[in-house]
């Protein structure tokens, strides 16, 4: 069972390599009929092969073509192409009598094949192929070359055996001939030497037909030289009216490409012209408002410090005024009193002097003097000797907004000795006189506009 | 091994057939076992055999343009690329019957063969010249045209196409004695496959891939243009040939419509040729061919 299916499968196998031996030569011999132009294994059209020349061009949208194969009617494979990714090739092949070209160009989205099949006369056909295989150096095939010149294989073995047997006949001819000398070869001789003259004859016909052929081989290489480079030629003409058309939309979007740059351009210059315009604005903006608030500010700064130094003047001289006005009216004052109390003592002296004895008036009087010192510690300085000036410490607090300087010529004009300031309250010393109380001098301090409150001690304002 | 020229890659692939036949055959093989359609059978391994043929076969009309290169290198490179498209083969498990085969490699061999493709409507149908011409709508230069190559199928390309197949004269005779012996049950089994194998291999021509309606059939017969799409379609789709048949003899005609009607040997002209050829053509005597043969032997 398996030898039998072994056996099967070895008679198949050996049927299908003949097969592929075979089928090479005699897709070159058969006629065939229509070829099948196949694109990735789908049949895309049909040639019909006649004596002219045919086309057929097909246009693979989206995929390139990786591969092309040509049928002939009768489904043998005359010839493929294969094209992986971007590129061009082109290939030749015969088909029967007829020359197949097929032209793949592939493009990154489409591929594009052409192909033309035209016939090939039967004698072009065999010069070519005598060139060819001269040009190549080919290894000759008597089977083979007898094929391609149009002579059956049986036929070139009769020639062969004729020759073979004239080549016999002319050795005995030859012989005998010698074997016979004298009447034979008088005999022979004439028809020998028309025999050299036929073979003369036959050898210049077969120079000339070698010269006709020559001709005939170096008629056919131009020819093939010239159609090629007409086909070149008709390449290179299309090569350069697609240039001319890619030149020419390039052109085209090289202009609108540079009337887009122009308007940009414009566009852009008009708003750096704005820009600039606007900046210059803002620029004088700004510098307008920053010269017009720093005038204000100096205005506002001068405006107070004038103020404050007018404020400040007034204020001084207001305080000199008044604490001369003090001083004038507390020497008035002083004065008024003591003339008042002179008086009413000189008078009272003078009604006791007649009342009482003298030494009682005596005493009255130095009373009487010793009141006369009390209106003020510091409004009329008494004399060393005549008061006994005892040291009082107090806190002071000044209103609000008072200077220093205000400060320093009140406790001066007071005779007072600063201590310690603790949250706006002031330790003053002072001298007091004898006569004076304490609360007497609080009073009179506190008439002064500056003064806010007066405490003997910084826990209570009792003083206040 | 690198080969530089057309004429040495020529001549190391003529040498080398064989081993090139069995890489191809053997990746084939392996396609089949990963997709899980292999069986150990000599159905399989013909089938192996010949899609491996149809691949070095390519590689031979391609490699020549493809120098300098590695030729088993690029044979590889060829059958990967091959296998690696979606629905590379036509595989059903039913194709594999002498019956199956049959039809298969017909339809596979119309694809890349005019001569074949006419000789589906007689193989399938058992139609004739007359018939196919009265059906397509041809007139009588057109039907010259189609068939003028004819011969050439009955004479050679049937013959190699069965051999390329790997039908043997046992095969054939299988598949007469039953369309002899169970007729109905024949035609049955053939209409089922036809429709596998038409629907897979009419893709392989995606112009005349889709079917039309019985309106776009009269209008494309009353316009007279088509006469490729008429040819390739309705020799690949039977629903579409039952319609325009019906179409072409409405009132008109009263032909019975075509039938799968199987003929596996080709028409030959002449009942004295058939029966001459009959003998001759591997039948070995086998009466049942003959007859089927000679019954079907009209004249086209």
């Amino acid at each position: 069972m398996e030898t039998k299916r072994d056996d099967e499968l070895s008679i198949y196998r050996e049927h299908l390599l003949e097969q592929l031996r075979t089928d090479v030569n005699l897709v070159r011999q058969e006629e065939p009929g229509s070829l099948q132009v196949f694109v990735n294994q789908e049949c895309v059209g049909t040639l019909e092969c006649s004596e002219s020349r045919v086309t057929l061009a097909f246009t693979s949208q989206e995929r390139p073509i990786h591969l092309v194969e040509i049928r002939t009617a009768a489904g043998r494979l005359a010839g493929a192409l294969c094209l992986d990714g971007t590129g061009v090739k082109q290939e030749r092949f015969h088909a029967g009598r007829f020359l197949v070209e097929a032209h793949l160009r592939n493009q990154s989205d489409r591929g594009i094949l052409q192909v033309a099949c035209h016939a090939v006369s039967p004698a072009r056909q065999r010069i070519r192929s005598l060139v060819t295989g001269v040009a190549t150096g080919g290894r000759w095939d008597g089977q083979t070359d007898a094929r391609v010149l149009g002579f059956r294989p049986g036929l070139s073995l009769a020639a062969q055996v004729v020759l073979a047997t004239a080549v016999a006949f002319l050795v005995a001819d030859r012989l005998t001939t010698r074997s016979e000398p004298g009447g034979q070869t008088a005999r022979i001789l004439p028809i020998v030497e028309s025999t050299t003259q036929k073979l003369a004859a036959m050898e210049e016909t077969i120079a000339r037909q070698e010269q006709v052929l020559a001709r005939l081989a170096q008629a056919q290489q131009v020819s093939t030289q010239a159609s090629e480079a007409q086909q070149e030629a008709a390449q290179v003409h299309r090569a350069v009216a697609r240039l001319a058309q890619a030149q020419q939309a390039s052109t085209q979007t090289l202009q609108a490409q540079q009337q887009q740059i122009a308007q940009v351009h414009q566009a852009v210059e008009a708003m750096d012209q704005r820009v600039r315009t606007d900046a210059a604005a803002l620029r004088q903006l700004v510098g307008d408002s920053r010269k017009g608030f720093e005038d204000a500010v100096e205005r506002h700064v001068r405006l107070a410090q004038i103020g404050d130094e007018k404020e400040r003047a007034q204020l001084r001289s207001q305080v000199q005024q008044l604490v001369a006005a003090r001083d004038v009216l507390s020497r008035e004052v002083a004065a008024l009193k003591s003339r008042e109390v002179e008086q009413g003592l000189k008078q009272q002296a003078v009604v006791m002097a007649r009342i009482l004895s003298p030494q009682e008036a005596e005493r009255k009087t130095a009373e009487v003097a010793e009141v006369t010192v009390l209106p003020g510690p510091t409004s009329v300085p008494a004399k060393a000797g005549e008061v006994e000036a005892q040291p009082f410490t107090f806190w002071v607090s000044f209103q609000d907004g008072t200077s220093e300087e205000n400060i320093e010529r009140l406790i001066h004009a007071i005779q007072g000795r600063r201590g310690p300031t603790n949250a706006g309250w002031y330790n003053v010393e002072v001298n007091l006189p004898k006569p004076q109380t304490p609360e007497g001098f609080f009073e009179s301090l506190k008439r002064e506009k500056i003064v806010k409150a007066v405490t003997l001690t910084r826990n209570g304002p009792a003083g206040k | 091994m690198l080969v530089t020229t057309a004429e040495e890659f020529d001549r190391v692939a003529t040498e080398a057939l064989p081993e090139l036949l069995d890489r191809a055959t053997a990746q084939t093989r392996r396609f089949l076992r990963e997709t899980g359609q292999w069986q150990e059978d000599v159905a399989h391994e013909k089938l192996a055999l010949r899609w491996g043929y149809d691949l070095v076969e390519r590689f031979l009309a391609c490699g020549r343009s493809e120098v300098p290169c590695r030729p088993f290198l690029l044979l590889e490179s060829l059958v990967t690329k091959y296998f690696s498209q979606p629905e590379p083969l036509c595989y059903h498990k039913d194709l594999l019957s002498p019956l199956g085969r049959f039809l298969d490699g017909l339809a596979s061999r119309a694809v890349i063969s005019r001569d074949a493709l006419i000789a589906l409507f007689y193989h399938f149908y058992g139609l004739g010249q007359g018939q196919v011409a009265r059906l397509l709508g041809l007139g009588s230069v057109e039907s010259q045209r189609v068939y003028k190559n004819f011969e050439r199928w009955r004479r050679t390309g049937w013959q190699r196409t069965i051999e390329e197949i790997g039908l043997t004269d046992q095969d054939l005779q299988e598949i007469e004695t039953q369309k002899q012996q169970h007729p109905d049950r024949l035609k049955g089994e053939a209409e089922r496959l036809l429709l596998v194998v038409q629907t897979h291999y009419r893709k392989s021509e995606p112009q005349h891939f889709p079917c039309r309606s019985r309106e776009e059939w009269a209008d494309l017969f009353k316009e007279g243009y088509g006469l490729d799409y008429r040819i390739w379609h309705l020799a690949m789709c039977r629903n579409c040939l039952l319609e325009v048949h019906a179409l072409r003899t409405d009132g008109t005609e009263r032909r019975p419509a075509p039938q799968v009607d199987l003929h596996v040997r080709p028409l030959v002209k002449g009942r004295f040729l058939t029966l001459v050829l009959g003998e001759t053509g591997g039948n070995n005597g086998n009466e049942t061919g003959r007859r089927a043969q000679h019954l079907s032997g009209t004249s086209a």
